[in-house]
């Protein structure tokens, strides 16, 4: 038995009690290796040590408060789409009624701002009526005197004198 | 854990049709491995009961996704580690002061306890008990994932293989993870362990 065969050895008492043969060929290399008998002997106890570890107290109900935590979770999966779609509707509803009452606002402000533009073009219409008699469409033919009618500004001749 | 696993599966396979009869045998079954595990990773016993009862909840909600190939407990000890990891990461994002910590001026002191004179306990009980309080604080003090395998591989018997599905490890990290586990709590605990309390009765 070598080093690597004592491993083997060690790892498989971790797992199990070693068999009549394994023992006896511990036995015998132990013999002949102090230190590696005083590690075994450590080895040892740690795993009874850890395997008498007492166990954590569990409750008497224990098994009883699972399977009434798996019937709470099932009353709640039972109604999945009323919740969800309660959850979405109120997430969503404020938002909508604001986007909502946006629009409205929006096309009330555009229909009181065209009713005014209409309002201020019929009054123009009505001014310039009042101003500007109607001329006769045979008058507008001649072209004289559509010329004289808004004779085109002459140039400031002034002006230009006074800039050379 | 002394039936064999294609039974869990069977009881699995039952519990995926919506059989809570099936599913309160597995918890009865595993309701001790699982509080052990837990209640030695979170080192509190209330919060280790309530969270070994949403192990069993989650492994419920997901009996679904549950292959028969794959060991139940395995499965089991996974969730519980998963569920573990998460409280701990919870715990140091929150980190709380426990009522009986304490007093910074007081810290290393050790803490006395009135003991009972009415009813003294036999000298070797008493040691068996210190021994055991100083395991107990050696393994808490492991990094998470060598006490894990530590206890899967003495206390529930898992084989290495799948101790390392558990930790999401290979099966070479799992051996050393047991062998440094183990080598520390042997230098911490050697005079206790050479005391010859802990020596196997006949």
């Amino acid at each position: 038995m070598n080093k690597a065969r004592y491993e083997q050895l060690r790892e498989a008492a971790w797992r199990r009690p070693l068999t009549t043969a394994e023992q006896a060929e511990l036995a015998d290399w132990l013999a002949t290796q102090p230190e590696a008998r005083a590690d075994w002997e450590t080895e040892t106890a740690l795993t009874t040590a850890l395997t008498r570890l007492p166990d954590t107290p569990a409750p008497s109900n224990f098994t009883a408060r699972v399977l009434q935590a798996i019937e709470r979770e099932a009353d709640v999966r039972e109604t999945p789409a009323r919740s969800a779609w309660g959850s979405v509707w109120r997430r969503w509803l404020p938002r909508v009624a604001l986007g909502v009452s946006a629009v409205v606002v929006l096309i009330g402000v555009a229909h009181v701002h065209h009713a005014a533009q209409r309002t201020q073009l019929a009054r123009s219409v009505v001014a310039a009526a009042r101003v500007a008699p109607t001329l006769s469409p045979e008058a507008l033919a001649d072209y004289e005197f559509i010329r004289r009618l808004s004779p085109a500004p002459g140039a400031d001749t002034e002006l230009l004198m006074l800039l050379q | 854990m002394a039936a064999p696993p294609d039974a869990d599966a069977q009881l699995m396979l039952r519990v995926k049709r919506g059989d809570a009869a099936a599913f309160a045998v597995l918890v009865e079954k595993y309701q001790q491995p699982i509080l052990n595990l837990v209640a030695r990773t979170l080192r509190d016993p209330v919060e280790a009961e309530d969270l070994a009862q949403i192990v069993f909840v989650q492994a419920w909600k997901s009996a679904g996704r549950y292959q028969a190939s794959a060991k139940f407990s395995t499965w089991l000890f996974t969730i519980a580690r998963n569920l573990c990891l998460n409280e701990l990461r919870r715990r140091a994002r929150h980190p709380a002061e426990p009522l009986d910590a304490p007093h910074p001026e007081h810290e290393g002191e050790t803490l006395h306890q009135p003991t009972d004179t009415q009813t003294a306990s036999p000298p070797d009980a008493l040691l068996h008990g210190e021994l055991e309080h100083k395991i107990e604080e050696a393994l808490a003090a492991l990094p998470e994932n060598q006490r894990t395998a530590l206890l899967l591989c003495q206390r529930d018997e898992l084989s290495y293989e799948e101790i390392a599905r558990v930790l999401g490890c290979s099966l070479s990290a799992t051996k050393s993870l047991i062998f440094r586990g183990r080598e520390t709590l042997k230098q911490k605990l050697k005079p206790y362990l050479r005391s010859g309390v802990w020596e196997e009765k006949p």
